[in-house]
């Protein structure tokens, strides 16, 4: 494993441990979020891509890979607050931030609660609860069999346990929104996701991010009717969601991009590296932060 | 399980291409029990003698559980149906009543609407219907969050693999109410049984087979049946839904819910549950 290639390092905000690393010698600052069911590896080839031009941190939030996993508060609203913490913690008080699947969730809640502390916000192969996700979740619709599964409680943890491997396997390499090139993550990439689930709490920790849905169905439903006030750049996978995580920004945010990568599954930081950081710093660089005008709070 | 029962006999019939195990005895008019998802026919033993002092009860493991074959194919409800009506006609009987639980209980329906001219009579327990109004709209229950995780294709068979007892101890927990009628032991019965090679896989292909199911009884329900329908739930289940649900697909339904009583009537309630059952199939 090329963990060298990004020595973790730890920060305590409030009562969480964040693990994170952090690329780059100057430029303003990205936080890039992992979604589920993986950790901040999942950045490992875009992190290097951007950090010529930014300042890349790159945490495990809370419950996933070396951070701290908490007994409770799994509700995005509370995620959101202590990764707020985490980048006070940092000096870092106005961001861009990037999420991807249940990152974007994060990324969300962080961008609602503190539009001023937000210049950008990036949303990757994901779709928000009130927003769009109940569609996903509609099994009579064609939508995932893994929400209900997730959220059922304790059984979860016990029929995965032990079967990490198999149970990330599944979900990067499944036929629908899977990866294109079933190559382009290694067996040692998910063997690597699998043994960040096998810690003690983990598993509890990645199934509470579900659980805690309902929560946030309706903490969303009352920050959406405040759209977004920063530039918002929606981006799907044609393999992956594809329009969805588009149409579910244009919901909350007023400010938006869309594209769509192609030949790419639900994972392009990890399928399509290059065109993902180039979208993003194509991005970032059209929309200088502190531009958009101060929100009405 | 091959579970004694007194005075009942257990046997193996070839129906079609498949063998199917009855667990047959009483004396009187023939009636077929059909047991749901995770159990057997040993789901009915409570209440098997009760029945039998009226009925001939012949109590069957679904294609894909107990001691049934597994095959590969076959698991629609109308299939599973032509499997019970197939074994009825080995053992003799060309007319006979129907009462199915769970799983069985839209193997009853199916059976009642393939075989009109067989079917007398028919109690269904405790379970939705494919092809109910609110069928699609039920999946967003959290409490049949597993619908979805049983479709799903081969990696259920590999997450419950070794965890039978695991998986099905929630199940029935999750879904009782009157917990001193299931003991470890009793579930450890029908954990067991789903261990044995294939029964996994057989029990998860009846939620496989849904989609088909669903538009197969919206075609039947077009012709509701004239025979009378039981319709029974326990209180804290199906039971304040099922007499309207079953109203959709029957013109005669008579029933409702059985008091203090969960998923896992004819265990938790037998005597409640027998005495329904026997008021019924005795008019």
């Amino acid at each position: 494993m090329d963990a060298e290639l990004y020595p973790y390092r730890s920060l305590r905000a409030g009562d969480i441990r964040f693990a994170y690393y952090r690329m780059g010698s100057g430029g303003p600052p990205i936080i890039l979020l992992h979604g589920w069911p993986q950790t901040s590896h999942a950045w490992r080839r875009v992190a290097g891509l951007l950090s010529s031009a930014y300042d890349v941190v790159v945490p495990d939030l809370p419950g996933f890979g070396y951070t701290s996993k908490p007994d409770a508060g799994f509700d995005k609203k509370t995620i959101a607050r202590r990764l707020r913490e985490f980048a006070h913690g940092l000096g870092l008080s106005r961001v861009a931030l990037a999420g991807h699947d249940l990152g974007g969730h994060v990324a969300y809640a962080y961008a609602a609660q503190w539009p001023e502390e937000v210049n950008n916000l990036i949303f990757i192969e994901s779709s928000l609860p009130s927003f769009g996700q109940e569609e996903a979740m509609d099994v009579s619709k064609g939508g995932s069999w893994h929400f209900g599964f997730n959220m059922a409680g304790d059984i979860s943890e016990e029929l995965v346990r032990g079967r990490e491997k198999l149970f990330v396997d599944h979900f990067m390499r499944r036929e629908k929104v899977g990866l294109f090139d079933a190559n382009s993550v290694s067996d040692a990439d998910i063997e690597f996701y699998a043994r960040a689930l096998q810690r003690p709490g983990a598993l509890r920790s990645s199934f509470s991010y579900y659980r805690t849905l309902p929560i946030d169905r309706s903490d969303n439903s009352v920050w959406g009717q405040t759209p977004l006030p920063m530039p918002v750049l929606a981006i799907g996978a044609d393999w992956g969601y594809g329009a969805a995580s588009e149409q579910t920004v244009r919901r909350v945010a007023r400010d938006v991009q869309g594209a769509v990568i192609e030949r790419c599954g639900h994972y392009p930081a990890e399928e399509r590296p290059d065109e993902l950081a180039r979208l993003i710093a194509d991005f970032l660089a059209k929309t200088p932060s502190a531009q958009h005008p101060a929100p009405q709070r | 399980m091959n579970s004694e029962l007194n005075g009942f006999r257990h046997k193996s019939l070839r129906v079609g291409d498949v063998k199917i195990h009855a667990v047959v005895g009483g004396d009187g008019p023939p009636l077929v029990l059909l047991h749901g998802w995770p159990q057997t026919w040993w789901e009915w033993r409570r209440i098997m003698p009760v029945l039998a002092e009226h009925h001939t009860v012949v109590a069957l493991d679904l294609r894909g559980a107990g001691h049934s074959d597994c095959p590969q194919s076959g698991y629609d409800k109308a299939s599973l149906a032509e499997d019970a009506h197939g074994a009825m006609a080995v053992l003799g009987f060309s007319r006979y009543a129907v009462c199915g639980h769970d799983i069985g209980a839209m193997v009853a329906l199916a059976l009642a609407f393939t075989h009109r001219e067989s079917v007398t009579r028919v109690a269904v327990l405790d379970a939705p219907m494919p092809g109910w109004s609110q069928w699609e709209a039920n999946f967003a229950d959290p409490m049949v969050w597993h619908f979805a995780f049983h479709m799903k294709r081969d990696l259920p068979e590999r997450l419950i693999y070794g965890r039978e007892f695991d998986y099905v101890s929630t199940f029935f927990a999750d879904r009782t109410f009157n917990h001193g009628a299931l003991p470890v032991e009793e579930v450890e019965i029908y954990a067991r049984s789903m261990a044995q090679p294939g029964n996994t896989r057989g029990g998860l292909e009846w939620y496989r087979a849904f989609p088909v199911d669903h538009a197969n009884a919206l075609d039947w329900k077009r012709s509701p049946l004239t025979i009378p329908v039981l319709a029974l739930g326990g209180d804290h289940r199906w039971g304040p839904k099922i007499v309207a649900m079953l109203e959709e697909f029957a013109g005669d339904v008579s029933g409702g819910s059985i008091r203090d009583c969960g998923h896992w009537m004819a265990e938790e309630r037998p005597a409640e549950t027998a005495d329904a059952l026997l008021k019924f199939f005795a008019q």
